[in-house]
């Protein structure tokens, strides 16, 4: 169950404010949470995460096609592969990172229990991360550049390695 | 024309039964004395005579008619007759006779006339040259009863002028003022005019409620004439204004100014979301928020081809065992083996988690790198958002731009436009004004037209008839001018006459004339007023009076006069006496015995009058009875309860005693 900040709906109002405004629904904010929380490594679990989450959605929206569902899933299973500091060498351990990463069960998110939980640790944290930046965030529009500008140029640094 | 009275006849009355005969100057002196002792009837002959010649029997009521009757025989009718001869100056005399029959039973009285010329007939039928005359105010004048003699020549009490109208015609005249004011009237009613209407109050009234609606209508006409260029001058001011404002305020409400902002800021509005919506597309690719991620899958792969994973899957061993008994590398798959692939067939992969392996390794061999795509959209749209900020500022100054003076103004102009054409609209409404005397309460001017309608109608119809109100008003003051003057004229003349017969039957050295005729005859001597002449110079002065009158009118009637000497000397007795004859075609006096001396005389040496001897044919008398049957036939009269002679010497007696 992929699970978002309470307050994150309320927090990003102004981006779905416009009629045509690309943010749609409330996966396209948990999306950009994920990415940034995960772009920056933010993977310490804040202590009563979990109490300040809601429910949000069992699977992904229509509007992310599989190519995302797997990238998204990669990224994951990179993320936890790389930093695990365990020999990558060994077959075994990256088959059993593989095996405890992904999974085919729900047909839809080609991700286990554990890794959406960890997903959603780092869109929690991702959503701090703006929000903390971006208290009142604006339309949509200055959000993208301010995102641009600001954010996407720190993401994904060191990732993988 | 002279009147003379030929004959009364008298049944069943008050009186005795007489039948009593008169001469005039065509066959005696034309004095006829009568004498009738107190109670005989006299004052019945008397009101029965002007009864007659007034034509008031005719309307006599029932009490009036009993009181005529004879109470000693209490008869059931009644007849009184008077009869007339009528000369004329160059034709025939007409004689006739008006008859009053009585009805004591049902107390009333019919009129018939009898003539030889008309035969007989119902009510009145009196020649039309005599009928003017047979009026009260004309018989007065010669029918002289108790002191009217002394009345009318005594301030205050007689009155001369109706008598000189009457006769001459003067009453009939007036009559006409009368009978032209009921046409007058009736005329007004025929065109449905209130007869108020041409009350000269009411005609200016209507004047006055007229000039103060015109007022009010040129008030409201001008107000109205304001109104109407305050509005169009609003309309222009606002259409001014309109166009300073930027152009012609459209149907939707907003300048073409500024629709045109409106416009571009819509497009820049929809190319950024179309802009955001490709940056959004793009970032659907995780790929496109760092090339890092690319290359990470990249090494992820080479990390799994290395290790040969995902390798074989668990399945392929499985399906292997189930349908090969030889191992790959062509040796036997015994039990040891065959438990030994069962035993690490664990460190495969399963199909499912393969699969995921493969897409995740074939979506890190794409090539795309969105990043930058995404860098030089973001760039597009930041250059949007500039641009739309500029054109919302320029929007915003052009708003700002706008003079709200001119916007207040406009507002302004606008509640002043709806002012006016309300105000406008009432004065043009239509309605029906409903009260006409109130225009200062008007505020419209199609009731004031209406109301101005009403009056100038109301108006017009006096108009139509202001003609006729005019001739009216004429006819009237001509009539009353007409009788004024005839009646000064007349009494003037009728003084000059009385006074030449003053002169001629006054004893000389009277010092007594009339000066004037007002109310009553005004007596005088040099222009000196006296308050009234001795017995003689009244008597003289009122026969002279009722004379002249009939001279200037030109009838003759008798004088009829109850004591005509009663109140002389003897010398004026005398000399009335002497003139006596020359003053009537017929004179008709009821005596007393005390006014015999000296004028029995006079009038003896002069003339020769008829003695009218009358009395009681009751036991009283006997003794003149016998006296009247020693008379000839001619001489006398006698019925079952009176007696008539005409004999001098009978009259001359003592007539004490006698009833």
């Amino acid at each position: 169950m992929f699970r978002i900040h309470q307050k994150a709906e309320s927090w990003g109002a102004s981006l779905f404010k416009r009629e045509n405004s690309p943010f749609r629904e409330e996966f396209d904010l948990y999306y950009f949470f994920l990415i940034t929380g995960i772009g920056l490594g933010l993977k310490d679990r804040q202590k009563n995460s979990t109490s300040q989450m809601k429910d949000m959605a069992k699977s992904y929206t229509k509007s992310f096609p599989n190519s995302t569902k797997y990238k998204i899933a990669g990224i994951v299973l990179i993320e936890k592969l790389f930093s695990s500091g365990f020999d990558l060498g060994n077959r075994k351990i990256v088959k059993n990172f593989i095996e405890d990463t992904l999974n085919n069960e729900d047909g839809n998110t080609y991700l286990t229990r554990d890794s959406i939980d960890l997903m959603n640790n780092y869109a929690f944290n991702g959503f701090l991360y703006l929000k903390e930046r971006l208290p009142s965030p604006p339309d949509a529009a200055n959000f993208f550049v301010w995102f641009n500008d600001e954010i996407k140029p720190k993401l994904f640094k060191n990732f993988g390695s | 024309m002279k009147v003379s009275i030929t004959k009364i006849v008298t049944r069943n009355l008050r009186c005795p039964d007489l039948e009593i005969l008169f001469d005039d100057k065509s066959n005696g002196s034309g004095v006829n004395l009568i004498q009738m002792p107190n109670g005989t009837g006299k004052t019945t002959i008397i009101e029965l005579l002007e009864g007659v010649l007034t034509q008031k029997a005719e309307d006599w009521k029932g009490d009036e008619v009993s009181n005529f009757k004879n109470t000693t025989t209490n008869p059931e009718n009644g007849e009184f007759i008077l009869s007339l001869k009528l000369a004329y100056p160059n034709k025939k005399n007409h004689e006739l006779s008006l008859n009053l029959s009585f009805d004591f039973l049902s107390n009333t009285v019919q009129t018939t006339t009898d003539s030889k010329e008309y035969g007989f007939s119902q009510g009145w039928t009196i020649p039309k040259e005599l009928a003017p005359f047979l009026q009260e105010k004309c018989v007065e004048v010669f029918v002289f009863k108790g002191d009217k003699t002394e009345d009318i020549v005594t301030q205050g009490i007689g009155d001369a002028q109706p008598s000189i109208k009457a006769f001459f015609g003067l009453s009939t005249i007036a009559k006409l003022v009368e009978e032209n004011s009921l046409f007058y009237k009736n005329k007004l009613r025929q065109l449905e005019i209130p007869t108020n209407i041409t009350n000269k109050q009411n005609f200016e009234n209507k004047k006055n409620l007229l000039q103060a609606w015109n007022d009010r209508l040129e008030l409201i006409t001008t107000k109205h004439k304001e109104i109407k260029e305050a509005l169009e001058q609003v309309v222009a001011k606002k259409n001014v204004l309109k166009n300073e404002l930027g152009q012609l305020i459209s149907s939707s409400g907003k300048s073409e100014e500024e629709t045109k902002f409106t416009k571009k800021i819509e497009e820049l509005n929809e190319l950024s979301s179309a802009k955001m919506n490709e940056i959004m597309a793009l970032y659907r690719d995780p790929f496109s928020f760092s090339s890092n991620i690319s290359d990470s899958f990249t090494n992820l792969k080479n990390t799994l081809d290395d290790l040969q994973l995902p390798g074989t899957s668990r399945s392929f061993f499985e399906n292997y065992l189930k349908k090969h008994d030889h191992c790959l590398c062509g040796t036997e798959l015994d039990e040891e083996k065959v438990h030994n692939i069962k035993t690490n067939i664990s460190h495969f992969l399963t199909d499912k988690d393969i699969g995921i392996i493969e897409s995740i390794k074939n979506e890190g061999d794409s090539e795309d790198d969105n990043s930058a795509e995404i860098d030089s959209l973001t760039k597009e749209l930041n250059h949007l958002i500039d641009q739309l900020e500029q054109a919302r500022e320029k929007y915003k100054n052009f708003q700002a731009s706008i003079d709200m003076d001119k916007i207040n103004r406009l507002t302004e102009l606008t509640t002043d436009e709806a002012k006016y054409v309300t105000a406008k609209n009432n004065i043009e409404k239509e309605i029906t004004f409903e009260d006409v005397n109130k225009p200062e309460k008007c505020t419209n001017i199609n009731a004031c037209n209406l109301a101005i309608e009403k009056l100038e109608g109301d108006l017009d119809k006096i108009g139509d008839i202001k003609d006729i109100a005019k001739a009216h008003k004429l006819f009237d003051d001509v009539v009353q001018r007409t009788l004024t003057l005839a009646h000064e004229g007349l009494k003037e003349q009728l003084v000059t006459k009385i006074n030449e017969k003053l002169k001629k039957y006054l004893r000389p050295g009277s010092e007594i004339e009339v000066l004037n005729i007002d109310k009553n005859i005004q007596l005088g001597w040099n222009n000196q007023t006296k308050e009234k002449g001795s017995g003689a110079q009244n008597s003289i002065t009122i026969y002279s009076f009722a004379t002249s009158i009939l001279e200037r009118a030109d009838i003759g009637f008798p004088l009829i006069v109850d004591h005509p000497v009663t109140n002389m000397d003897l010398p004026s007795r005398k000399h009335v006496g002497e003139k006596l004859s020359e003053i009537s075609h017929q004179f008709i006096g009821f005596i007393i015995d005390s006014e015999k001396p000296s004028f029995l005389s006079a009038l003896e040496s002069f003339d020769k009058p008829k003695y009218i001897s009358i009395f009681q044919k009751i036991e009283g008398n006997q003794s003149y009875i016998d006296d009247l049957n020693n008379q000839p036939d001619d001489m006398k009269y006698i019925s079952d309860n009176g007696c008539i002679c005409y004999d001098k010497e009978f009259f001359h007696k003592d007539q004490e005693g006698i009833q």
